[in-house]
């Protein structure tokens, strides 16, 4: 079958980049066709009528045209701009991690609308003035939706049900695993990953993220996380994300720039 | 420059395949664009096209960075932070070189520049050390601490692009500056000279109520 001239979707603009004097090509992840890149052209120009609603982090309606190469941005309208987000550093910083890990986490043309649905979710409540919290929430959701969901009931090497506080993380079995197991060089794991490193894991960040499953976030809100369980399940979740992805993720670097300059 | 063991099996002279090849490694220039540029210097007058190589080699070894406001130079300070009519408590921080050229060509602004050389932008890894932000906060304190209060800046104009990375540079840049007791201003922004308003997005319409100014 031969696909279709014109094409209407909505999407969420991960990110751009220029080319040419005055185009850009973006990466759009869609409700319909899953994370794509298409080319806008002439939206760098100043009476550009589209370029407004084609900044990172704008959900828009688009028509896109076939074209040679990548498909071709035909026509725009804004569904929702997030203005809020974008008064706020902090905001905008957090904003770009999730868009970044939305990009890494979806493979081209394969829909996922779930993903898509968590990121505009998490912009909304950035947008509303929610902070770190979201982060770890969407991290937790977006490894779920993307088929990465942690093992948090069951030791992953032994498969018997984890006891309270007797437990540690390891990212390169997808899971928690119990002190026993790790005391006896993980038997039971794949060949190579059990000699990766695990990570400790506290009662309360295992509560936390059996809370992150089944739960939304405005249930979630209202969660109190302490400085050192923050810190504990950012670390945690970064790791299994580092491992997944095998490389370092860029946006995070700039919220910690903000963080250690105090200006955050 | 290229040497090509089969020769003879080439599609053209070999220095213009060299050319060709090195044209196309210039930003936005295509193999067809590199071949077409290539026969046009190929049929060019010998002298232009030796003034062109010349101007190239110049570009390379003449031109530098202005140490005052980065911008691109071939005189160190450049000629606008050198020249005496150019209002020294106005500074204009702009994102690129380019920038400078825009502004200096509508000849409303009579101050200085700062060129940050590129924006805040996380997710392509570019954070404020990658850009002359600490050169801005060394220039500011060394000029509100100058005993001449004609040398004093007084305003900060922050031009960057009214982008997502360039809002987010101007807000940081804001928070980095407010501090010092100089005043931060930004470029208005909205709707575009001979834009039409139907057309315009939701953020531009709201940045241009918000700036809405007295119609006298």
């Amino acid at each position: 079958m031969s696909t279709p001239r014109f094409t209407n979707t909505e999407c969420l603009v991960l990110k751009q980049s220029p080319i040419g004097e005055a185009d850009r090509v973006l990466t759009l992840l869609t409700d319909t066709h899953g994370k794509l890149r298409a080319v806008a052209r002439g939206i760098r120009r100043p009476k550009s009528r589209m370029a407004g609603s084609l900044e990172p982090l704008m959900y828009s309606r688009l028509m896109l045209a076939r074209g040679r190469a990548m498909p071709v941005v035909a026509g725009v309208e804004t569904i929702r701009s997030f203005s809020k987000l974008r008064t706020s550093l902090e905001a905008t910083a957090r904003a770009l991690i999730c868009a970044e890990l939305a990009d890494a986490f979806s493979p081209e043309e394969q829909a996922n609308p779930s993903v898509l649905a968590l990121l505009l979710e998490a912009l909304e409540w950035f947008d509303a003035g929610e902070g770190d919290r979201v982060l770890r929430y969407f991290e937790f959701q977006l490894l779920q939706r993307s088929g990465y969901m942690p093992e948090l009931q069951h030791c992953v090497t032994c498969r018997t049900a984890v006891v309270p506080d007797q437990h540690a993380f390891s990212p390169a079995l997808g899971g928690v695993v119990c002190l026993a197991c790790v005391g006896a060089g993980m038997p039971g794991a794949p060949a190579g990953r059990g000699e990766a490193p695990v990570l400790a894991l506290s009662v309360n960040g295992l509560k936390v993220l059996r809370y992150f499953h089944g739960h939304t976030y405005g249930e979630v809100r209202s969660l109190q996380l302490k400085p050192p369980l923050a810190r504990e399940l950012e670390s945690l979740l970064g790791s299994y994300i580092l491992y997944l992805l095998e490389r370092k993720q860029k946006a995070p670097a700039f919220l910690e720039a903000l963080r250690r300059t105090g200006t955050a | 420059m290229t040497s090509f063991p089969h020769a003879d099996r080439l599609p053209a002279a070999e220095p213009v395949v060299d050319l060709i090849e090195e044209l196309g490694k210039l930003p936005g220039i295509g193999p067809k664009t590199a071949q077409r540029l290539t026969y046009h210097l190929v049929r060019m007058p010998a002298s232009e096209a030796r003034a062109l190589a010349e101007a190239i080699v110049a570009v390379k070894e003449l031109v530098g960075f202005c140490s005052a406001c980065w911008n691109v130079t071939d005189r160190d300070p450049c000629a606008i932070c050198a020249s005496p009519n150019r209002d020294r408590s106005l500074v204009c921080v702009v994102e690129d070189p380019l920038d400078v050229m825009a502004v200096e060509r509508t000849q409303a602004y009579r101050g200085l520049y700062h060129v940050l050389h590129g924006v805040i932008s996380p997710i392509n890894g570019v954070g404020p050390d990658e850009l002359r932000i600490k050169e801005l906060l060394e220039r500011l304190g060394s000029d509100s601490n100058s005993t001449a209060l004609a040398d004093a800046v007084r305003e900060l104009i922050l031009a960057t692009n009214p982008t997502l990375e360039g809002e987010a540079t101007a807000i940081y840049l804001q928070r980095l500056v407010a501090p010092l007791g100089v005043r931060v201003t930004r470029l208005a922004r909205g709707l575009a000279t001979g834009g039409e308003l139907e057309y315009a997005d939701d953020l531009t319409l709201t940045r241009a109520f918000e700036g809405r100014q007295e119609f006298t």
